[in-house]
């Protein structure tokens, strides 16, 4: 659940660009191995290697990061 | 202070079905905190993501940004026919209530469809 911002699409006074607006996105991956979620929802690689995707539960999806090495000894 | 209208495309496949919606720019109807057209465009389009999301659980795609004033939200590729299904009570409602608002407000919301996958 995100905040709601009830005056999203309103006209801000002297809103300069500096202001930090807030910015989410969203996905539904979720973070599998080694694979880390920023603030806005933003997933990254912990450690170089092969992407993943895969089931997570019945309805659900995560994103993982195999090192090579392991990969290849598949 | 010059009303540049609320805009809000609603993607719609070529069979009809309602597959997410993008709602930008200011309803310029007061100043923030006290612009009611835009409280009731912000509660509508961020609830039906959240009903997307939390209570249909359908794998969806979305941004908001409150700086630029864009909220957009598409069902993923992904999401099944059965939830492309159920989706279109939220969507369909969502746009029922924007109409609303548009009738009472034409200068402070636009809507508009946008043919997508």
């Amino acid at each position: 659940m995100f905040m709601m911002n009830l005056q999203l699409f309103a006209h801000k006074k002297g809103m300069g660009s500096s202001r930090n607006g807030r910015r989410q996105r969203g996905t539904k991956f979720h973070p599998g191995k080694n694979v880390g979620i920023g603030d806005d929802d933003t997933l990254y690689a912990k450690l170089d290697g092969v992407v993943k995707f895969e089931r997570l539960g019945k309805t659900r999806k995560q994103v993982s990061i195999y090192p090579k090495t392991e990969v290849a000894a598949e | 202070m010059k009303p540049s209208g609320n805009a809000v495309a609603f993607f719609r496949r070529a069979d009809g079905a309602l597959t997410g919606y993008r709602a930008s720019g200011h309803a310029g109807y007061a100043e923030a905190g006290q612009d009611i057209v835009c409280a009731a465009v912000s509660a509508l389009t961020q609830s039906t993501l959240n009903g997307l999301t939390n209570v249909l659980k359908a794998p969806v795609m979305f941004e908001i940004d409150d700086e630029a004033a864009i909220l957009e939200a598409r069902l993923s590729p992904e999401a099944t026919e059965a939830q492309v299904k159920q989706a279109q009570l939220l969507l369909e409602t969502l746009l029922e209530g924007l109409r609303a608002i548009e009738r009472s407000y034409p200068r402070n919301v636009r809507i508009f469809f946008e043919e997508r996958r």
